[in-house]
């Protein structure tokens, strides 16, 4: 019976086993989750709820009371005493084979409280920065969208009045040269990305009365408001690993403000329409809650020679003529419009390249690329442009 | 026919209620030790990845830099020129809150994706109050529950201290975390805007670290980081950074491990015991079974079934214990990992399923391997035999003379394994093991040899009565060995760490003593990461300097560089003459160090540095500066047992690379005669908290009381184990009298009265003592030795002398004595009360 | 110190509780028993044989009723005292011989002397002379479970009477040994106690003792008879 050293033997196994098997097994509930990428078939990278921080009023901001004198290259920069404010850069594009492209690349900046604080820390600031990016692959029906959201602190975004630059990280419209003018957009996302070259065509066109433009009855309900009509692009889109070279036409808008929208209204369709005559249009009509137009809803037609014909309310009617549901927010939008404008003698049909051009971000809206078909005196007309409408439920 | 088999067997158990709860105790002890070190130190080591991930979120990588920090341009840089997205920029520090918690301050950009998914973000609805934290000053958010504990609400301020002086935070929002793991890290946050972090902890244009998520597949991107990283940063991952923390803790768990360990192999003795026992007991009743037609298959599943119910009862038992148990060892486990590794925030027991499993697998298979032996044995027995003991115990001696052939084979494997083993600490741990149970293998044949002589020795002057303990002894050497084997291991493994800890806690004295030159010591506590701060402390050093009192300053700076690659503490020295003789070299260049120290681009290593880098006297090491990499030599090992080591280099050298940081602490020589106390304390007026101004023997206090603290968590599984141990000698005892009841009613028939008889049983139980003494000290040398010069060596680079301490050694003696003297008692006060009439009828 | 009684015991009563039931042994048992008799004691297996030893040797005690031997009323007496008693005056012979296992043959004899005075020479003298008569003179060193039954029988009777006590007791000591083995011890008893004038209870089955004994009583409805009128 050979007890002892059967038992010894046994011990000895279980502290070898025991040593051996002791250091941490790595098991795979440690393996670490993936990050949060939702694509749908509209592609859609969101950064959800930064949206709350941008819709509080609060005194103490500058606003815009009166017409003022524009001084360029000043006045591409920042005002960082209004509450609000953007660059907006919207385009249709194409390449040699035709296919059929649309973006936007629109800054906007925000002033958190009206004073900017002391500090030495470099991160300190009340400014801060949004950009959201789309592009419209028209052929395969995708619509991509990104946002960004940074302070303007430690040169990590910010627009210059030296120059005209505007930036949020590594997305930016910056001069090419000296003048303003060529500008040049680049910014990419992880799927899709837009590097174009603006050089203007017409000169800054100034909306409403000399650039202030009314947004209710309300006085200070307005805000500064210019436009570049006609922007020649060149450049590339990218979807994917697929660069595609394109040319076309870009609209640029530029608005400043601390409160525009009043009590009643809910939101509004704005329309820029670039027309096969060298001229272009521009009108907003902004919905009350009662479901009627407001009174304050205007426009401009911007003519080949540059001349400003600007639209009252009254001066232009847009009716619509369909709609779609989004299947991603299930709100119903309208996707196609009848605009006349009888002075001018204008009918256009306008409708989007397609329908899906909803922006999934933290503040969502739809803006899209249309295509546009009508009768100017009678003349048959074409052209394009792009549709915001916000406000939407 | 099954359940009544069954019942005849668990009657017995029943029957013997004594036997039953020590068994279970046994099983329930070493599982629970196994337990509670593994989930205690897994706690600990994931406390600290936690808390990284409460505001590193999802992050895979982290550029770092020294205690300097990285500039926040860098990070600029990243993201508009490089357009690198998802990179979270990060500005800590640890702040001191009135109530003396040290909280760390996270400042964060709320801007940075969200896929980051740290703590301070899955707060969801409510991001009112960003728009507050980012553009006024002085804002923070806390935890609800860190709300709770400190008894704060919203609107709230409170005052924290920083190495930039007292500041005021208002709390404008509670994070209310989503489970528990974020609740945990966050319960030692404030997270605030990175302006108020900067601002808080005067950090003006520097970053602590930069966060970044990045796809494995994105090696391009990873790439593009390396391009524009500046040279005094590094880029490391996640992984790396885990891997790099558990690695420094690794020899210390294994050592923790090792105690756990030796816990289990004392309760396996406990087990392998209370079951050969229950299994000899039941002899006649096996016999008995087997004579009614009972198969062998049948008895042997009987025990092995019995065994199993045995062992889920007591691992169940032991899980419990374990888990309580592991909640004190945390708090001893986290405090030496603050105090030896790096600092843990908010560390709470977390169970998880390995740990148990691990600890549950251990029991049962542990215990279902113990009770095989016996288990096997009741198989052979005949049927209806009733064997006599001593018989049996003729075969046995035998076999004890094989045993101690085993053990006398296994001990010099073991020595061999130890000493010959390089680097490594686990087979050191492995060869002190193997050591232990060829020793314990020896027991028996050492035992016999003891009893022999006492009985030659004093037999003549004892007579037969007196003779008859030694004769006990000798006689039942198959169930007194293991118990004397089991407190022989417990004795000799707290032999050897009481002189290891002795010859240590000496040779740490002598250390201190030969460091502490300076007469006082002002301590200026906090991270050093601001050159703000450093004005501060140059001020306070000027101040110090004029005074009448002083004869002369030395002065210290803890921070930390990157060297060779790694993320170093650099101790940077203003030194004088007398500061300089408290350096005791190792090793040193030929020619001297000091004035090669100051003049040369060089480093002094400490000995644990050294030891873990493989770095000799000579080598070079390659320094991350904003100049590039820059190689300084090594002059000189120097003895340090304050951590797990560091680099030291003159302060001139330090400047030439690095921001002047300020200091960590200032000597101060008094001029002679100059009354120390009362210098102590007008200097003192003049510092404001956190400084203090404290005397080299209040140091010397303090640090001592460190030390102490730090091997209170050895302590405590030592004694854990000594448990374990006179447990064992206990149930072996109780077993062993209640076996031969009736042998002691017929001593008490021819006339023993009941205190000879408690005499003959305690002085029994006092011989196993005794020879478990006698045998555990040269052991407890050998263990002391093996850990001290291999163990401790490998674990943490340390050398020290050896010690010998005779009070150890008797204390060891006594312990074994006293154990099994005590556990005598209660079997032969049972005896001896026992009417002589029952004792006889138990058969 | 009566001569004629070695042994008054008066009014016995025993009873055990055995799962929850009290079971009485004895009640008013009375037996006087003279200096230097031979008293057999018969009775069924479980009638008290055994216990009505233990109440003589004090190694039990009764519920009520005296024992007197060698006229000391060892129920009286405390355990210590009753240890003491036993120790001088009374030799136990049991039937699975209990010798101690741990000591050799000559140290199992020793001890009861060694517990009466300190040893000496002399008695190790008289353990190796009785020894000798009972031809285990070379069995001095060796240990009880070397020895065949009878052997060890044959030591137990020698320790029951090392230290020359008044009384000795013996419980079955033949019921583990064959015939002619029994018969050998039997012979060796009537040797050394009768013939010594000891007196000599011994609790047997066996019909060989019944003609040796002075008398024979028996247990009976918890009492003693005499076996002539059991017999007759």
């Amino acid at each position: 019976m050979a007890k002892w050293i059967f038992v010894a033997a046994l011990i000895l196994m279980i502290v070898l086993l025991a040593i051996f098997w002791w250091p941490p097994v790595k098991l795979p509930f440690d393996v670490k989750p993936d990050a949060d990428r939702s694509f749908s078939k509209t592609a859609s990278e969101k950064d959800t709820a930064f949206g709350e921080l941008l819709s509080k009023d609060d005194g103490g901001f500058a606003r815009a009371l009166k017409p003022r004198r524009f001084s360029f290259p000043q006045d591409h920069g920042p005002h960082n005493q209004y509450r609000a404010e953007w660059w907006y850069f919207t385009g249709n594009l194409r390449n040699a084979q035709g296919r059929r492209f649309g973006y936007e690349l629109t800054f906007f900046r925000f002033a958190l409280n009206p004073d900017a604080p002391e500090s030495k820390s470099a991160w300190r600031t009340n400014q801060m920065y949004m950009a959201h990016l789309t592009l419209t692959d028209v052929e395969n029906k995708r619509f991509y969208t990104d946002e960004r959201f940074s302070r303007a602190g430690n040169g990590l975004a910010g627009a210059s009045g030296l120059r005209y630059q505007v930036w949020l990280y590594d997305w930016s419209a910056s001069a090419q040269g000296s003048a303003d003018f060529p500008l040049r957009l680049s910014a990419k996302s992880g799927e899709f990305a837009v590097d174009l070259v603006l050089e203007t065509q017409k000169g800054p066109v100034f909306q409403g009365e000399d650039g202030l433009s009314r947004k209710s009855d309300e006085p200070g309900n307005a805000s500064y408001y210019y436009s570049y009509t006609r922007l020649m692009t060149e450049g590339n889109v990218r979807i994917g690993g697929m660069a595609f070279p394109v040319t076309g036409h870009s609209w640029m808008d530029r608005e400043w403000s601390t409160s525009s929208l009043s009590e009643e209204q809910v939101g509004w369709d704005w329309f820029a329409l670039q027309l096969s005559d060298n001229s272009e249009l521009m009108f907003y009509q902004l919905r009350r809650k009662d479901g009627r137009i407001d009174s304050n809803s205007s426009g401009s037609i911007v003519q080949a020679d540059n001349a400003k014909v600007p639209l009252k309310a009254r001066d232009a009617k847009v009716r619509v003529v369909d709609s779609w549901t989004s299947p991603h927010s299930s709100i119903r939008y309208p996707s196609s419009w009848r605009l006349s404008v009888p002075d001018q003698k204008l009918e256009l049909d306008i409708v989007p390249l397609i329908n899906d051009q909803e922006l999934n971000v933290s503040y969502r809206y739809w803006e899209g690329a249309v295509s546009v078909k009508g009768t100017k005196n009678g003349r048959p007309i074409s052209g394009q442009g792009y549709v915001e409408l916000t406000g939407y439920q | 026919m099954r359940s009544v088999l069954s019942r005849a067997s668990r009657n017995f158990l029943w029957r013997h209620p004594w036997q039953l709860a020590l068994a279970l105790l046994g099983i329930a002890l070493g599982v629970a030790v196994v337990i509670a070190i593994e989930l205690a130190m897994e706690s600990a080591l994931t406390a600290f990845d936690q808390t990284r991930k409460a505001f590193s979120g999802t992050a895979t990588h982290r550029i770092l830099a020294g205690n300097g920090g990285l500039d926040e341009k860098l990070y600029t840089r990243l993201r508009v020129e490089q357009g690198i997205q998802q990179l979270s920029p990060i500005v800590s520090g640890y702040v001191g809150l009135p109530n003396d918690d040290r909280f760390r301050l996270v400042g964060v950009d709320p801007f940075v994706e969200k896929s980051f998914r740290s703590a301070w973000q899955e707060e969801n609805s409510d991001t009112d109050y960003f728009a507050r934290l980012i553009t006024e000053p002085g804002t923070a958010l806390i935890s609800e529950q860190t709300a709770a504990r400190l008894n704060l609400k919203v609107d709230d301020e409170i005052m924290v201290t920083t190495g930039n002086g007292e500041q005021r935070l208002k709390i404008i929002a509670l994070l209310s975390p989503s489970h528990a793991i974020s609740e945990q890290a966050l319960s030692g946050l404030i997270v605030t805007d990175i302006a108020t972090a900067q601002e808080t902890l005067g950090l003006f244009g520097r970053l602590s670290s930069i966060d970044a998520l990045i796809d494995d597949e994105a090696s391009e991107t990873l790439a593009q980081i390396r391009r524009v990283l500046p040279s005094d940063a590094l880029l490391l991952s996640a992984g790396e950074q885990s891997e790099a923390m558990r690695e420094m803790t690794r020899a210390f768990s294994i050592n923790l491990k090792a105690l756990g360990l030796l816990s289990l192999m004392v309760g396996l003795f406990l087990i392998y015991n209370t079951m050969t026992f229950l299994v000899v007991q039941r002899r006649q009743l096996i016999g008995s079974l087997r004579a009614m037609g009972v198969t062998r298959r049948q008895v042997f599943q009987l025990i092995i079934g019995e065994a199993f119910w045995l062992a889920v009862a007591g691992t169940t038992i032991g899980v419990v214990l374990g888990m309580a148990l592991a909640q004190g060892l945390l708090h001893l486990i986290s405090g030496t990992i603050d105090a030896f590794y790096f600092r843990i925030d908010a560390a709470a027991l977390r169970v998880t399923p390995v740990q148990l499993g691990k600890g549950i697998l251990l029991g049962l298979g542990a215990t279902l391997l113990a009770v095989l032996p016996p288990a096997l044995e009741a198989t052979r027995l005949p049927p209806m035999t009733v064997l006599v003991r001593s018989r049996l115990e003729s075969g046995v001696r035998r076999l004890v003379r094989i045993t101690g052939l085993a053990g006398g084979l296994l001990i010099p494997a073991g020595l061999a394994l130890a000493l010959l083993s390089g680097k490594s600490v686990m087979p050191g741990l492995l060869g002190i093991f193997l050591l232990l149970f060829g020793f314990a293998l020896l027991t028996p044949v050492f035992t016999l040899l003891a009893m022999t002589l006492i009985e030659r020795v004093f037999g003549r002057f004892l007579g037969i009565l007196g003779r008859l303990p030694a004769r006990m002894v000798s006689a039942e050497i198959s169930r007194t060995g293991i118990a004397i084997a089991a407190l022989m291991m417990a004795v000799a493994a707290t032999i050897g760490m009481d002189l290891m800890i002795g010859s240590f806690r000496q040779t740490v004295q002598e250390w201190l003593q030969g460091t502490l030159r300076a007469d006082l010591y002002v301590s200026l506590p906090g991270e050093k990461k601001s050159i703000a701060g450093a004005a501060g402390d140059r001020q306070l050093k000027a101040r110090l300097a004029a005074h009448a009192g002083v004869q002369m300053l030395s002065s210290v700076l803890t921070t930390h560089i990157i060297a060779d690659e790694a993320l170093t503490k650099v101790s940077v020295f203003d030194l004088n003459a007398r500061a300089r003789r408290g350096f005791t070299f190792k090793q040193a260049a030929p020619g001297g160090v000091w004035d090669r120290f100051e003049r040369e681009q060089t480093v002094i290593v400490t000995e644990p540095y050294a030891y873990h880098h493989d770095v000799k006297v000579g080598q070079t090491i390659m320094m991350r500066t904003e100049q590039g990499k820059q190689p300084f030599e090594v002059l000189a090992v120097y003895a340090d047992y304050s951590d797990q080591g560091h680099l030291a280099m003159s302060r001139r050298n330090y400047q030439r690379y690095w921001p002047d940081l300020g200091y960590s602490g200032i000597g101060i020589y008094a001029k002679p005669g100059v009354d120390l106390k009362q210098l102590e304390d007008q200097l003192g007026q003049s510092l404001k908290a956190p400084r203090s101004i404290r005397s080299s023997q209040a140091i010397y206090q303090a640090s001592m009381d460190l030390f102490e603290q730090t091997f209170t968590v050895t302590e405590t599984l030592r004694w854990l184990s000594a448990i374990i141990a006179f447990v064992g000698v206990f149930s072996a005892l109780m077993a062993l009298q209640f076996e031969r009841t009736r042998q002691l009613g017929v001593l008490r028939a021819i006339g023993i009265t009941p205190i000879q008889l408690t005499a003959l049983i305690t002085g029994e139980t006092g011989l196993m003592g005794l020879a478990a003494g006698l045998f555990a000290v040269p052991v407890g040398y050998i263990v002391a030795y093996v850990l001290i010069f291999v163990i401790y060596l490998r674990s943490f680079g340390w050398t020290m002398a050896f010690h010998v301490n005779v009070a150890i050694i008797c204390q060891g003696l006594a312990l074994a004595f006293g154990a099994a003297l005590f556990a005598g008692v209660l079997p032969a006060l049972k005896m001896a009360r026992t009417r002589p009439v029952e004792a006889l009828r138990n058969e | 110190m009566s001569k004629e009684a070695a042994i008054a015991i008066h009014q016995l009563g025993k009873s055990y509780e055995e799962s929850g039931r009290r079971h009485r042994i004895f009640s008013g048992l009375n037996l006087h028993v003279n200096r230097g008799e031979f008293l057999v004691l018969l009775g069924r297996s479980g009638s008290g044989k055994s216990t009505l030893l233990n109440l003589i040797s004090g190694i039990d005690l009764p519920d009520s009723g005296s024992v007197i031997v060698n006229g000391t009323e060892i129920t009286a007496l405390s355990e210590h005292n009753r240890t003491l008693f036993r120790r001088h005056n009374l030799g136990f012979i049991f039937q699975s011989y209990n010798l101690i296992p741990t000591l050799s043959v000559g140290e199992n004899l020793l001890l009861p002397l060694e517990l009466v005075k300190p040893l000496t020479r002399a008695d190790r003298d008289a353990v190796a002379a009785l020894l000798d008569k009972l031809g285990l003179a070379d069995r001095y060193d060796t240990y009880p479970d070397r020895l065949s039954g009878g052997e060890q029988q044959r030591v137990a009777i020698a320790r029951a009477l090392i230290h020359e006590p008044d009384l000795i007791l013996a419980d079955e000591p033949t019921g583990n040994l064959d015939l002619e083995t029994g018969r050998l011890v039997l012979e060796m008893l009537d040797t050394l106690v009768k013939k010594a004038g000891k007196t000599l209870i011994m609790a047997t089955h066996s019909r060989e003792v019944i003609g040796q004994a002075d008398r024979i009583v028996s247990i009976r409805d918890r009492s003693l008879v005499s076996a002539d009128a059991f017999g007759s």
